[in-house]
Protein backbone atom coordinates (compact mmCIF):
# COMPACT_ATOMS: atom_id res chain seq x y z
CA UNK A 1 0.00 0.00 0.00
CA UNK A 2 1.29 3.37 -0.99
CA UNK A 3 1.83 5.67 1.93
CA UNK A 4 0.58 9.15 1.29
CA UNK A 5 2.18 12.13 2.77
CA UNK A 6 -0.17 13.72 5.22
CA UNK A 7 -0.91 17.28 4.36
CA UNK A 8 -2.96 18.14 7.38
CA UNK A 9 -2.22 17.63 11.04
CA UNK A 10 1.23 18.77 11.95
CA UNK A 11 3.14 16.75 14.50
CA UNK A 12 3.36 18.10 18.04
CA UNK A 13 7.04 18.84 17.48
CA UNK A 14 6.10 21.38 14.82
CA UNK A 15 3.69 23.08 17.23
CA UNK A 16 6.43 23.27 19.82
CA UNK A 17 8.69 24.80 17.26
CA UNK A 18 6.03 27.42 16.41
CA UNK A 19 5.37 28.35 20.01
CA UNK A 20 8.19 30.88 20.37
CA UNK A 21 7.22 32.47 17.05
CA UNK A 22 3.66 33.06 18.25
CA UNK A 23 4.91 34.17 21.63
CA UNK A 24 7.30 36.71 20.11
CA UNK A 25 4.56 38.10 17.87
CA UNK A 26 2.27 38.62 20.89
CA UNK A 27 4.91 40.16 23.06
CA UNK A 28 5.97 42.65 20.39
CA UNK A 29 2.29 43.69 19.98
CA UNK A 30 2.11 44.20 23.75
CA UNK A 31 5.39 46.02 23.87
CA UNK A 32 4.30 48.28 21.02
CA UNK A 33 0.97 49.04 22.72
CA UNK A 34 2.77 49.96 25.91
CA UNK A 35 5.21 52.16 24.05
CA UNK A 36 2.49 54.10 22.26
CA UNK A 37 0.42 54.42 25.44
CA UNK A 38 3.45 55.94 27.20
CA UNK A 39 4.07 58.35 24.35
CA UNK A 40 0.40 59.35 24.26
CA UNK A 41 0.41 59.97 28.02
CA UNK A 42 3.46 62.18 27.65
CA UNK A 43 1.87 64.13 24.81
CA UNK A 44 -1.40 64.56 26.71
CA UNK A 45 0.58 65.71 29.76
CA UNK A 46 2.21 68.36 27.61
CA UNK A 47 -1.16 69.51 26.31
CA UNK A 48 -2.59 69.67 29.80
CA UNK A 49 0.29 71.81 30.99
CA UNK A 50 -0.52 74.26 28.19
CA UNK A 51 -4.27 74.21 28.80
CA UNK A 52 -3.82 74.87 32.51
CA UNK A 53 -2.62 78.29 31.51
CA UNK A 54 -6.11 78.81 30.18
CA UNK A 55 -7.16 80.02 33.62
CA UNK A 56 -5.03 83.06 33.13
CA UNK A 57 -6.67 83.95 29.82
CA UNK A 58 -8.20 87.43 29.82
CA UNK A 59 -11.99 87.69 30.09
CA UNK A 60 -13.85 86.91 26.91
CA UNK A 61 -15.88 89.91 25.83
CA UNK A 62 -18.96 90.18 23.62
CA UNK A 63 -18.02 93.62 22.39
CA UNK A 64 -16.24 93.13 19.04
CA UNK A 65 -14.23 96.35 19.39
CA UNK A 66 -13.15 95.91 22.96
CA UNK A 67 -9.56 95.65 24.08
CA UNK A 68 -10.57 92.61 26.18
CA UNK A 69 -11.68 90.68 23.11
CA UNK A 70 -8.48 91.53 21.27
CA UNK A 71 -6.45 90.39 24.29
CA UNK A 72 -8.47 87.20 24.54
CA UNK A 73 -7.93 86.43 20.87
CA UNK A 74 -4.22 87.10 21.10
CA UNK A 75 -3.86 84.90 24.17
CA UNK A 76 -5.78 81.99 22.71
CA UNK A 77 -3.86 82.27 19.46
CA UNK A 78 -0.62 82.16 21.44
CA UNK A 79 -1.83 79.04 23.19
CA UNK A 80 -2.74 77.39 19.92
CA UNK A 81 0.77 78.07 18.68
CA UNK A 82 2.11 76.40 21.81
CA UNK A 83 -0.02 73.33 21.12
CA UNK A 84 1.31 73.26 17.63
CA UNK A 85 4.94 73.58 18.69
CA UNK A 86 4.40 70.69 21.11
CA UNK A 87 2.87 68.55 18.38
CA UNK A 88 5.80 69.32 16.09
CA UNK A 89 8.24 67.91 18.64
CA UNK A 90 6.21 64.71 18.92
CA UNK A 91 5.89 63.97 15.20
CA UNK A 92 9.44 62.54 14.86
CA UNK A 93 8.93 60.52 18.05
CA UNK A 94 5.74 58.94 16.72
CA UNK A 95 7.54 58.27 13.45
CA UNK A 96 10.39 56.56 15.27
CA UNK A 97 7.92 54.45 17.21
CA UNK A 98 6.18 53.47 13.97
CA UNK A 99 9.52 52.40 12.49
CA UNK A 100 10.47 50.41 15.54
CA UNK A 101 7.18 48.53 15.72
CA UNK A 102 6.34 48.49 12.02
CA UNK A 103 3.99 45.59 11.36
CA UNK A 104 2.12 45.79 14.67
CA UNK A 105 -1.21 47.53 15.29
CA UNK A 106 0.43 50.17 17.48
CA UNK A 107 3.08 50.77 14.83
CA UNK A 108 0.35 51.64 12.34
CA UNK A 109 -1.41 53.79 14.93
CA UNK A 110 1.80 55.79 15.42
CA UNK A 111 2.27 56.15 11.69
CA UNK A 112 -1.26 57.47 11.22
CA UNK A 113 -0.78 59.90 14.11
CA UNK A 114 2.34 61.36 12.49
CA UNK A 115 0.69 61.39 9.08
CA UNK A 116 -2.42 63.19 10.31
CA UNK A 117 -0.29 65.97 11.77
CA UNK A 118 1.64 66.30 8.55
CA UNK A 119 -1.64 66.58 6.65
CA UNK A 120 -2.73 69.82 8.28
CA UNK A 121 -2.09 73.27 6.90
CA UNK A 122 0.21 75.35 9.10
CA UNK A 123 -1.80 77.63 11.34
CA UNK A 124 -1.78 81.31 10.61
CA UNK A 125 0.45 81.04 7.57
CA UNK A 126 -0.59 81.95 4.11
CA UNK A 127 -0.45 78.78 2.01
CA UNK A 128 1.86 78.80 -0.95
CA UNK A 129 0.49 77.69 -4.26
CA UNK A 130 0.58 73.92 -4.60
CA UNK A 131 0.79 73.33 -0.83
CA UNK A 132 -2.38 71.30 -0.84
CA UNK A 133 -1.10 69.09 -3.66
CA UNK A 134 2.19 68.66 -1.84
CA UNK A 135 0.37 67.50 1.30
CA UNK A 136 -1.77 65.08 -0.71
CA UNK A 137 1.37 63.66 -2.31
CA UNK A 138 2.90 63.17 1.14
CA UNK A 139 -0.23 61.35 2.31
CA UNK A 140 -0.15 59.14 -0.77
CA UNK A 141 3.49 58.26 -0.14
CA UNK A 142 2.81 57.27 3.47
CA UNK A 143 -0.33 55.40 2.52
CA UNK A 144 1.46 53.39 -0.15
CA UNK A 145 4.01 52.35 2.46
CA UNK A 146 1.17 51.37 4.79
CA UNK A 147 -0.46 49.28 2.08
CA UNK A 148 2.84 47.48 1.40
CA UNK A 149 3.07 46.38 5.01
CA UNK A 150 -0.55 46.21 6.18
CA UNK A 151 -2.55 45.68 2.98
CA UNK A 152 -3.53 42.16 4.03
CA UNK A 153 -3.63 42.88 7.77
CA UNK A 154 -6.75 43.41 9.90
CA UNK A 155 -4.96 46.41 11.48
CA UNK A 156 -5.50 48.49 8.36
CA UNK A 157 -9.06 49.11 9.61
CA UNK A 158 -7.43 52.08 11.40
CA UNK A 159 -6.55 53.67 8.09
CA UNK A 160 -10.16 53.46 6.92
CA UNK A 161 -11.24 55.09 10.19
CA UNK A 162 -8.96 57.99 9.39
CA UNK A 163 -10.10 58.35 5.82
CA UNK A 164 -10.67 62.07 6.43
CA UNK A 165 -6.96 62.37 5.66
CA UNK A 166 -7.63 61.59 2.01
CA UNK A 167 -8.92 63.84 -0.70
CA UNK A 168 -11.86 62.50 -2.68
CA UNK A 169 -9.84 60.67 -5.32
CA UNK A 170 -7.57 59.10 -2.73
CA UNK A 171 -10.51 57.96 -0.63
CA UNK A 172 -12.07 56.39 -3.67
CA UNK A 173 -8.83 54.68 -4.64
CA UNK A 174 -7.55 53.41 -1.29
CA UNK A 175 -10.84 52.53 0.36
CA UNK A 176 -12.11 50.95 -2.84
CA UNK A 177 -9.03 48.76 -2.78
CA UNK A 178 -9.73 47.72 0.80
CA UNK A 179 -13.41 47.03 0.10
CA UNK A 180 -12.53 44.85 -2.84
CA UNK A 181 -9.50 42.99 -1.71
CA UNK A 182 -9.08 42.92 2.04
CA UNK A 183 -9.49 39.38 3.38
CA UNK A 184 -10.78 40.83 6.68
CA UNK A 185 -14.45 41.67 7.22
CA UNK A 186 -13.62 44.40 9.79
CA UNK A 187 -11.48 46.18 7.17
CA UNK A 188 -14.09 45.92 4.42
CA UNK A 189 -16.77 47.14 6.85
CA UNK A 190 -14.68 50.15 7.90
CA UNK A 191 -13.91 50.97 4.27
CA UNK A 192 -17.66 51.10 3.62
CA UNK A 193 -18.73 52.81 6.83
CA UNK A 194 -16.32 55.73 7.22
CA UNK A 195 -16.67 57.21 3.74
CA UNK A 196 -20.47 56.91 4.03
CA UNK A 197 -20.45 58.59 7.42
CA UNK A 198 -18.17 61.33 6.10
CA UNK A 199 -20.39 61.96 3.07
CA UNK A 200 -23.38 62.22 5.40
CA UNK A 201 -21.74 64.85 7.54
CA UNK A 202 -20.80 66.79 4.42
CA UNK A 203 -24.47 66.72 3.37
CA UNK A 204 -25.36 68.51 6.60
CA UNK A 205 -23.43 71.54 5.43
CA UNK A 206 -23.52 71.39 1.67
CA UNK A 207 -26.31 71.16 -0.80
CA UNK A 208 -25.76 68.20 -3.14
CA UNK A 209 -24.92 68.99 -6.75
CA UNK A 210 -27.92 69.47 -8.96
CA UNK A 211 -29.23 66.25 -10.45
CA UNK A 212 -27.27 64.02 -8.08
CA UNK A 213 -28.69 61.92 -5.27
CA UNK A 214 -25.75 61.21 -2.98
CA UNK A 215 -28.13 60.07 -0.24
CA UNK A 216 -29.30 57.09 -2.30
CA UNK A 217 -25.71 55.90 -2.77
CA UNK A 218 -24.93 56.36 0.90
CA UNK A 219 -28.05 54.46 1.93
CA UNK A 220 -27.09 51.56 -0.32
CA UNK A 221 -23.74 51.33 1.48
CA UNK A 222 -25.40 51.60 4.89
CA UNK A 223 -27.84 48.84 3.99
CA UNK A 224 -24.97 46.68 2.79
CA UNK A 225 -23.25 47.21 6.14
CA UNK A 226 -26.37 46.09 7.98
CA UNK A 227 -26.83 43.04 5.77
CA UNK A 228 -23.25 41.87 5.42
CA UNK A 229 -21.32 43.32 8.35
CA UNK A 230 -24.02 43.72 10.98
CA UNK A 231 -22.15 41.82 13.68
CA UNK A 232 -18.67 43.20 13.14
CA UNK A 233 -17.73 45.01 16.37
CA UNK A 234 -16.77 48.67 16.36
CA UNK A 235 -15.85 50.27 19.70
CA UNK A 236 -18.63 49.14 22.06
CA UNK A 237 -21.07 48.78 19.18
CA UNK A 238 -21.23 47.13 15.76
CA UNK A 239 -20.95 48.43 12.22
CA UNK A 240 -24.51 47.21 11.74
CA UNK A 241 -25.87 49.25 14.65
CA UNK A 242 -23.94 52.33 13.55
CA UNK A 243 -25.17 52.05 9.97
CA UNK A 244 -28.72 51.51 11.21
CA UNK A 245 -28.49 54.62 13.39
CA UNK A 246 -27.48 56.69 10.36
CA UNK A 247 -30.16 55.15 8.19
CA UNK A 248 -32.92 55.81 10.72
CA UNK A 249 -31.60 59.07 12.22
CA UNK A 250 -34.32 61.35 13.56
CA UNK A 251 -35.10 64.45 11.56
CA UNK A 252 -34.89 67.92 13.06
CA UNK A 253 -38.71 68.03 13.03
CA UNK A 254 -38.89 64.86 15.12
CA UNK A 255 -36.56 66.37 17.69
CA UNK A 256 -38.27 69.77 17.81
CA UNK A 257 -39.67 71.30 20.97
CA UNK A 258 -43.23 70.05 21.46
CA UNK A 259 -42.55 66.64 19.93
CA UNK A 260 -42.60 63.44 21.98
CA UNK A 261 -39.00 62.38 22.51
CA UNK A 262 -38.09 59.37 20.36
CA UNK A 263 -37.35 56.14 22.20
CA UNK A 264 -33.85 55.31 23.37
CA UNK A 265 -33.11 51.70 24.20
CA UNK A 266 -29.58 51.00 25.28
CA UNK A 267 -27.37 49.70 28.01
CA UNK A 268 -25.39 51.16 30.87
CA UNK A 269 -21.64 50.72 30.88
CA UNK A 270 -22.23 47.59 32.98
CA UNK A 271 -24.48 46.11 30.31
CA UNK A 272 -27.80 46.61 32.09
CA UNK A 273 -30.64 47.48 29.76
CA UNK A 274 -31.96 51.00 30.12
CA UNK A 275 -34.76 52.76 28.24
CA UNK A 276 -35.77 56.37 28.06
CA UNK A 277 -39.33 55.20 28.75
CA UNK A 278 -38.14 54.05 32.22
CA UNK A 279 -38.30 57.74 33.15
CA UNK A 280 -41.83 58.45 31.95
CA UNK A 281 -43.77 60.19 34.70
CA UNK A 282 -40.71 62.21 35.65
CA UNK A 283 -39.40 65.50 34.36
CA UNK A 284 -36.26 64.29 32.62
CA UNK A 285 -33.06 65.97 31.55
CA UNK A 286 -31.15 64.07 28.86
CA UNK A 287 -27.52 65.08 28.86
CA UNK A 288 -25.31 63.92 26.00
CA UNK A 289 -21.94 64.18 27.71
CA UNK A 290 -18.34 63.15 27.77
CA UNK A 291 -15.52 63.76 30.19
CA UNK A 292 -13.30 66.07 28.15
CA UNK B 1 -21.44 70.99 34.41
CA UNK B 2 -20.78 68.40 37.11
CA UNK B 3 -21.20 70.56 40.25
CA UNK B 4 -24.42 72.05 38.92
CA UNK B 5 -25.83 68.68 37.93
CA UNK B 6 -24.85 67.17 41.27
CA UNK B 7 -26.67 69.89 43.16
CA UNK B 8 -29.72 69.67 40.88
CA UNK B 9 -29.96 65.91 41.41
CA UNK B 10 -29.60 66.19 45.17
CA UNK B 11 -32.02 69.13 45.45
CA UNK B 12 -34.69 67.20 43.51
CA UNK B 13 -33.95 63.76 44.98
CA UNK B 14 -37.48 63.50 46.40
CA UNK B 15 -39.19 64.93 43.32
CA UNK B 16 -40.41 63.18 40.16
CA UNK B 17 -37.23 64.20 38.39
CA UNK B 18 -34.49 62.30 36.57
CA UNK B 19 -31.20 63.22 35.02
CA UNK B 20 -30.05 60.66 32.50
CA UNK B 21 -26.84 60.84 30.52
CA UNK B 22 -25.80 59.53 27.14
CA UNK B 23 -22.09 59.07 27.57
CA UNK B 24 -19.55 59.03 24.74
CA UNK B 25 -16.38 58.15 26.68
CA UNK B 26 -14.32 55.00 26.41
CA UNK B 27 -15.15 52.65 29.31
CA UNK B 28 -12.13 53.48 31.49
CA UNK B 29 -12.54 57.20 31.08
CA UNK B 30 -16.21 56.95 31.96
CA UNK B 31 -15.54 54.93 35.10
CA UNK B 32 -12.85 57.37 36.23
CA UNK B 33 -15.20 60.31 35.64
CA UNK B 34 -18.13 58.90 37.64
CA UNK B 35 -15.79 58.10 40.52
CA UNK B 36 -14.01 61.44 40.53
CA UNK B 37 -17.12 63.57 40.01
CA UNK B 38 -19.38 61.48 42.25
CA UNK B 39 -21.86 60.95 39.45
CA UNK B 40 -24.85 59.06 40.82
CA UNK B 41 -27.26 59.41 37.91
CA UNK B 42 -27.50 56.75 35.21
CA UNK B 43 -26.17 57.03 31.68
CA UNK B 44 -26.71 55.20 28.46
CA UNK B 45 -23.25 54.17 27.33
CA UNK B 46 -22.89 55.03 23.66
CA UNK B 47 -20.20 52.56 22.68
CA UNK B 48 -17.19 54.59 23.78
CA UNK B 49 -17.09 57.16 21.01
CA UNK B 50 -18.75 60.38 19.92
CA UNK B 51 -19.86 58.53 16.80
CA UNK B 52 -21.95 56.09 18.85
CA UNK B 53 -25.38 54.89 17.72
CA UNK B 54 -27.49 57.02 20.08
CA UNK B 55 -25.69 60.28 19.31
CA UNK B 56 -25.84 59.44 15.61
CA UNK B 57 -29.53 58.68 15.73
CA UNK B 58 -30.23 61.91 17.60
CA UNK B 59 -27.98 63.94 15.32
CA UNK B 60 -25.76 65.09 18.20
CA UNK B 61 -22.54 66.61 16.90
CA UNK B 62 -21.68 68.89 19.80
CA UNK B 63 -21.27 68.15 23.50
CA UNK B 64 -22.86 68.66 25.88
CA UNK B 65 -26.25 68.59 24.18
CA UNK B 66 -29.24 68.85 26.50
CA UNK B 67 -32.89 67.91 26.03
CA UNK B 68 -35.45 68.58 28.75
CA UNK B 69 -38.61 66.46 28.69
CA UNK B 70 -41.79 66.90 30.67
CA UNK B 71 -43.25 64.01 32.66
CA UNK B 72 -45.11 62.83 29.56
CA UNK B 73 -41.89 62.53 27.58
CA UNK B 74 -42.46 65.58 25.39
CA UNK B 75 -39.41 67.66 24.43
CA UNK B 76 -39.88 71.03 26.13
CA UNK B 77 -36.45 72.66 25.97
CA UNK B 78 -33.00 72.17 24.49
CA UNK B 79 -29.52 73.14 25.53
CA UNK B 80 -30.50 74.99 28.70
CA UNK B 81 -27.67 74.87 31.19
CA UNK B 82 -27.00 75.83 34.77
CA UNK B 83 -29.65 78.26 36.10
CA UNK B 84 -31.60 78.17 32.85
CA UNK B 85 -31.89 74.39 33.23
CA UNK B 86 -33.06 74.77 36.86
CA UNK B 87 -35.70 77.23 35.78
CA UNK B 88 -37.17 74.97 33.10
CA UNK B 89 -37.09 71.91 35.36
CA UNK B 90 -38.79 73.74 38.24
CA UNK B 91 -41.41 75.12 35.90
CA UNK B 92 -42.15 71.65 34.46
CA UNK B 93 -42.42 70.16 37.96
CA UNK B 94 -44.79 72.96 38.87
CA UNK B 95 -46.84 72.32 35.73
CA UNK B 96 -46.97 68.62 36.58
CA UNK B 97 -48.42 69.38 39.98
CA UNK B 98 -51.10 71.35 38.16
CA UNK B 99 -49.67 74.71 39.12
Amino acid sequence: MKRRKRLTGWTPAVYLFLLPVVFTACSSEDEASEAIAALEAEYEGGREAISEKQDSLPEMSEDPDSAELAAFRAASEARNLEYEALTETFVPRYEALADEYWGTGAGLEAKIWAMSRAARPVRGEEEEEGAEEARAAKIAEHTDAIFDEYGQSPHIEQLAENSYLFNEDQAEHYLGQLRESSPHANVRAAALYYPASRKLSRLRFEEPEEGTDPRAEIDTDLQLLIDEYGDIPKDGSTYGALAYAHLTAHSEEELAIGQPAPAIIGTTVDGEEIRLSDFLGKVTVIDFWGDW
Amino acid sequence: MYPHERSLVSRLAEEPFALVGVNSDPVEKYRTAIEREEITWPSFWDGGSTDGPISTKWGVYGWPTIYILDHEGVIRAKNKREEAMDEVVDQLLEEMRGG
